[in-house]
C-alpha cells in the first residue's frame, strides 16, 4: 500500500502527542505570524509522501546515496516542527546509506513510515488549533 | 529580540535550499528583517542567478539537488569582479570536523544550525553587515584612488582633496614617521650643493660650498639632513 500521510488521530492520544516538539511549533507560530500552521502542515503533507517515494525507489534500485538524500530531506523537513523521533530513525537510515549499508539503511524504512503517520497526525492536530 | 527592519539595514539575500518549508520559513524571518530576498530550491539555480546578479549574502543549505552548499561556495569565491558575498551555510545535526572543514575550505564564513530561528538568523545577519561594512572599507582602499598627478593629493568621496598621509591614516588607522630615503638624501644634498655654488658665485666667494652651512641657511633642509644624519624619526 502506497505510503498516504492522511491518517489522522483526533485528539491526538499520547501514542501520537510525542512524536512532535510543541515548543517548537509555538516558536513556528511566532516567528511567522502572518502565516497559518495549518500552511506549513499542507507543505509537509505535500512533501512528504515524495520523500518516501524516493526512499522506496532507492531502496529498490539500490541507491545508497538517493537513499541517504532522501532520508536527509525528510529529517530537515521534519527538523521544523521539532519531531525528534523521526529525526533520529532519518539520521539512522542517512548514516547506514554513507557507510553503504544498504541491509541497515532499508531496515529502518518500516519504522519511519510509522513515524511519519505520528507526526502527521500531530501537525494535523497542530493545524487545528490542537496543542499539547 | 526585535528584527531589524531599517531599510537602510537591508541585505541582498539570496537562499538555497530545498527543502520547502525551510524556505518559507527562511524567507519570511529574512523579510520580516527588511530585507531583499530571493529564493531557489537547489544549489545550481542559485548559481544562475547569482553569477547574472550577485547578493551580498548567500544562506544555503549543505546537501541539495544539483548542486550542494560547498560547491556553491566555491563558485561564488571563484567569481571574478565580485564585491564580498558573506556565504552562510545551513548544517544539519551530525555535522562532522571533517565536513565542517570542506565547508571551510570552499570558503564559507559561518554556520546556521537547523531549525532556524529568527534571533540565531539575526545575529549571523548582524556579523554580516559588520564585515560586509569592512570590506567595502578595504575595497575601497585597493580599488582606483584618485590622485592628483601634481601633488600627490588624493579626492576622498565629498570632493575633498587631503594629502596621501591624511588619506591612509584615516582609512586604515596607520600612523607615519618622517625620514628621508638614501636616494632622496643624495639629492637634496645635491640641490644645496648647487644652490651654495651659485650663491657663491653670486657673492664672488672663491670658497668651495659645503652641504651643511648651505643647508642650515635653509631651515626645512636643515630638518632633512639632521633627520636623515642621525636616523631620526618623529
Amino acid at each position: 500500500m502506497p505510503f498516504s500521510p492522511q491518517t489522522t488521530a483526533f485528539p491526538p492520544t499520547a501514542r501520537v502527542d510525542s512524536a512532535v516538539g510543541w515548543a517548537e511549533i509555538e516558536q513556528l507560530q511566532i516567528e511567522m505570524p502572518g502565516m497559518e500552521i495549518g500552511t506549513l502542515v499542507d507543505l509537509f503533507k505535500e512533501e512528504t509522501p515524495g520523500l518516501i517515494a524516493q526512499m522506496t525507489a532507492a531502496i529498490t534500485t539500490g541507491n545508497a546515496d538517493g537513499l541517504r538524500r532522501a532520508a536527509h530531506a525528510l529529517k530537515g523537513c521534519c527538523a521544523n516542527f521539532g519531531a525528534r523521533p523521526i529525526e533520529a530513525l532519518c539520521q539512522t537510515m542517512e548514516t547506514a546509506a554513507r557507510a553503504g549499508d544498504m541491509q541497515g539503511a532499508s531496515e529502518r524504512f518500516g519504522p519511519i513510515c510509522e513515524e511519519l503517520r505520528r507526526v502527521t497526525a500531530a501537525l494535523e492536530w497542530a493545524s487545528h488549533g490542537g496543542k499539547r | 529580540m526585535e528584527p531589524e527592519r531599517a531599510s537602510d539595514n537591508s541585505l541582498d539575500i539570496i537562499v538555497a535550499e530545498d527543502d520547502t518549508i525551510t524556505r518559507t520559513r527562511l524567507v519570511s524571518m529574512l523579510e520580516r528583517m527588511g530585507h531583499q530576498v530571493r529564493a531557489f530550491t537547489n544549489g545550481r539555480q542559485a548559481w544562475d542567478e547569482f553569477s547574472a546578479i550577485p547578493a551580498r549574502v548567500v544562506i544555503s543549505d549543505w546537501l541539495m539537488p544539483e548542486m550542494d552548499g560547498p560547491e556553491l561556495c566555491a563558485k561564488v569565491r571563484a567569481r571574478a569582479r565580485t564585491d564580498y558575498t558573506y556565504f552562510i551555510l545551513v548544517t544539519a545535526t551530525q555535522t562532522t570536523d571533517a565536513d565542517y572543514e570542506t565547508a571551510s575550505q570552499a570558503g564559507t564564513d559561518d554556520f546556521l544550525s537547523k531549525p532556524l530561528t529568527s534571533a540565531s538568523l539575526w545575529r549571523r545577519l548582524r556579523v554580516a553587515k559588520r564585515i560586509l561594512g569592512f570590506t567595502k572599507e578595504i575595497g575601497q582602499l585597493k580599488d582606483l584612488i584618485p590622485i592628483c598627478a601634481y601633488c600627490r593629493q588624493i579626492r576622498e568621496d565629498d570632493n575633498f582633496w587631503s594629502n596621501i598621509e591624511q588619506y591612509i591614516q584615516v582609512h586604515t588607522g596607520s600612523r607615519f614617521s618622517h625620514g628621508i630615503c638614501p636616494q632622496c638624501y643624495e639629492k637634496v644634498v645635491r640641490d644645496f650643493d648647487k644652490a651654495a655654488q651659485a650663491k657663491a658665485a653670486t657673492t664672488g666667494s672663491a670658497k668651495t660650498p659645503q652641504a651643511a652651512p648651505a643647508a642650515a641657511e635653509s631651515p626645512v633642509g636643515e630638518e632633512l639632513v639632521s633627520q636623515a644624519s642621525h636616523g631620526c624619526n618623529h
